[in-house]
């Protein structure tokens, strides 16, 4: 990925109107809103359609859009927020109810819990390690993925999330104790 | 930074540290090796960090180079007009319409003045959205977001609203132009021309209309529309498709101005439907019984063929006739079983007296 500095030069160019620095956005940022999108949903044409339709918005409103430092975020969120409006639609037809925390279906997976990795461990270990993992909520999930994976910092996944800062901390902090606790059992 | 006094959960939850573990840092960078060398004491706590970071490892779906392309592409292309659909969500097969016009002259100007006319509905519509006017010799392409591509021919126009309504999508005509309609069931695509509505219903077809023309003409390619008149003081008049007329592949509708009638036809030159290249070869009939040889041609070219089975019976008939037309390889049928035919509602209507 480009640096920080090259993005908001390209994100300044394109609110003027530069199609090719707006291209060079959907280059560099494809990929990773890909990634997010399918965490979010297993759909990965809905996936599709959102980016796109999110880069389509961007473009028609370029001049009524901030001068951001975190055009990563922008992104991000702005998906975020289309994804869970169109799973919204899409749900209203099914009978079933959609439950409370349809708000963080995080649908990402841990690789150890779909194929044998890496990880230096006996048999107790790894028990303890799998409950440890499906013990930790979407919620949590999300959070270590936007920690992890985007290299956001608390106050982003915090305001990403609509959760307050500490909530943030807390939901990390306790995801990593259970897991340093499943270590220890070796 | 100094990590000597980081806990294993600090350094989980280090972006540096964590590249190291993914193995995503430079060949050259041996920081974290120097640094476990040089704290043999961290051992324990660097493998725990390590571990945690592991088993927190996600699975990842990545997306192909050339794919990624292809998706940036279009994201950039359909920038380049205004969007139609601005809810680009539903991918669909793409329906084509062409929009044509027959060419004759229109002279009764006081009829034109109470017609549903291009220049009255812009001015009824309360957010008339974007116009395009081909004022050049050559036919111009409209890109629309949700894939669409409209050629206008020179002298013509295009109006759409800057969004769509939430359950179609409505576009303004006038004159001629080729329209290649992404489909989508949940919003229909409907063209007003002038005394034309048409709609998309299924994959692809073809229209006809211009101002001063006696007749407005929608064409079908294959696939299948339904055509409306559209009354003049009735802006807001749902698409009603009982009133409307449903036509297939190689049929015509044609809107006559004076007086006002729609009716349905066979087009001028019917053309083979795609999916049966294969039935071409079928054309060259040798002592075939002639009903077969009117079902090869209604297989052919999708049309109806009317006529008496009782007495056609005892017809056959030997020709090859791959190269004809549909209306030269009637001429010669009708020739040789001694019958006649015309084209009635899109139907070719068989007459003969049968064969001896």
């Amino acid at each position: 990925m480009s640096n920080d500095s090259e993005v908001v030069e390209l994100w300044l160019a394109f609110k003027k109107g530069d199609r090719g620095a707006f291209n060079s956005l959907a280059i560099v940022f494809y990929q990773t809103l890909f990634n997010y999108g399918t965490k979010l949903t297993v759909d990965t044409n809905l996936v599709e359609d959102c980016i796109q339709d999110l880069f389509l918005d961007m473009w028609r409103r370029r001049e009524f859009l901030g001068d951001t430092d975190h055009v990563k975020f922008y992104l991000l969120k702005s998906l975020r927020r289309k994804i869970y409006y169109e799973k919204k639609n899409n749900d209203k037809w099914k009978h079933y109810a959609v439950d409370a925390g349809a708000e963080y279906d995080f649908v990402g997976e841990f690789s150890i819990e779909t194929k044998i990795i890496e990880v230096e461990t006996t048999e107790l270990h790894l028990k303890k390690l799998h409950q440890a993992l499906s013990g930790l909520s979407k919620r949590q999930r999300e959070v270590i993925y936007l920690k992890f994976y985007q290299e956001m910092d608390y106050q982003q996944i915090a305001n990403m999330m609509s959760i307050n800062y500490q909530s943030v901390r807390n939901l990390i902090h306790t995801a990593i104790k259970d897991l340093q606790t499943a270590w220890l059992a070796n | 930074m100094d990590y000597i006094n980081f806990t294993a959960e600090e350094l989980v939850l280090d972006d540096y540290f964590r590249k190291w573990v993914y193995g995503k840092l430079p060949k050259e960078d041996a920081f974290w090796e120097t640094w476990v060398k040089n704290n043999p004491d961290k051992a324990a706590m660097v493998s725990q960090a390590k571990f945690v970071i592991r088993a927190l490892e996600m699975e990842h779906i990545t997306l192909a180079d050339d794919k990624l392309e292809d998706r940036v592409k279009q994201i950039v292309a359909s920038t380049k007009v205004k969007p139609l659909l601005y809810n680009n969500f539903w991918k669909f097969a793409t329906a084509s319409i062409v929009v044509l016009s027959l060419g004759l002259y229109y002279f009764g100007k006081k009829a034109v003045l109470s017609k549903p006319n291009y220049e009255e509905m812009m001015m009824a519509e309360k957010h008339p959205g974007f116009e395009k006017v081909n004022n050049s010799n050559e036919p111009m392409k409209i890109g629309l977001s949700d894939g669409s591509v409209i050629t206008l021919q020179p002298n013509s126009k295009l109006s759409y609203p800057e969004t769509f309504a939430a359950d179609k999508r409505e576009v303004y005509l006038s004159g001629e132009g080729f329209f290649d309609i992404a489909k989508n069931s949940k919003k229909p695509f409907l063209v007003y021309a002038n005394e034309v509505v048409t709609k998309v219903l299924g994959t692809s077809f073809s229209i006809k209309a211009y101002d001063k023309d006696v007749d407005v003409v929608v064409k079908v390619v294959t696939g299948k529309v339904s055509v409306q008149s559209k009354k003049a003081d009735i802006k807001n008049e749902t698409f009603n498709e009982q009133e409307g007329l449903i036509l297939y592949p190689n049929q015509m509708a044609v809107f006559e101005r004076t007086p006002e009638k729609l009716r349905r036809t066979l087009i001028d030159n019917p053309i083979l439907i795609k999916s049966s290249k294969k039935v071409s070869q079928d054309f060259n009939f040798k002592n075939t019984p002639v009903i077969t040889a009117f079902e090869t041609l209604e297989k052919g070219y999708g049309v109806t063929i009317v006529y008496d089975n009782e007495i056609l019976r005892n017809c056959s008939i030997t020709a090859p006739l791959e190269n004809e037309t549909l209306y030269e390889k009637l001429d010669l049928i009708c020739k040789v079983i001694h019958a006649s035919y015309e084209i009635v509602d899109a139907q070719i209507v068989i007459t003969s007296s049968g064969c001896n």
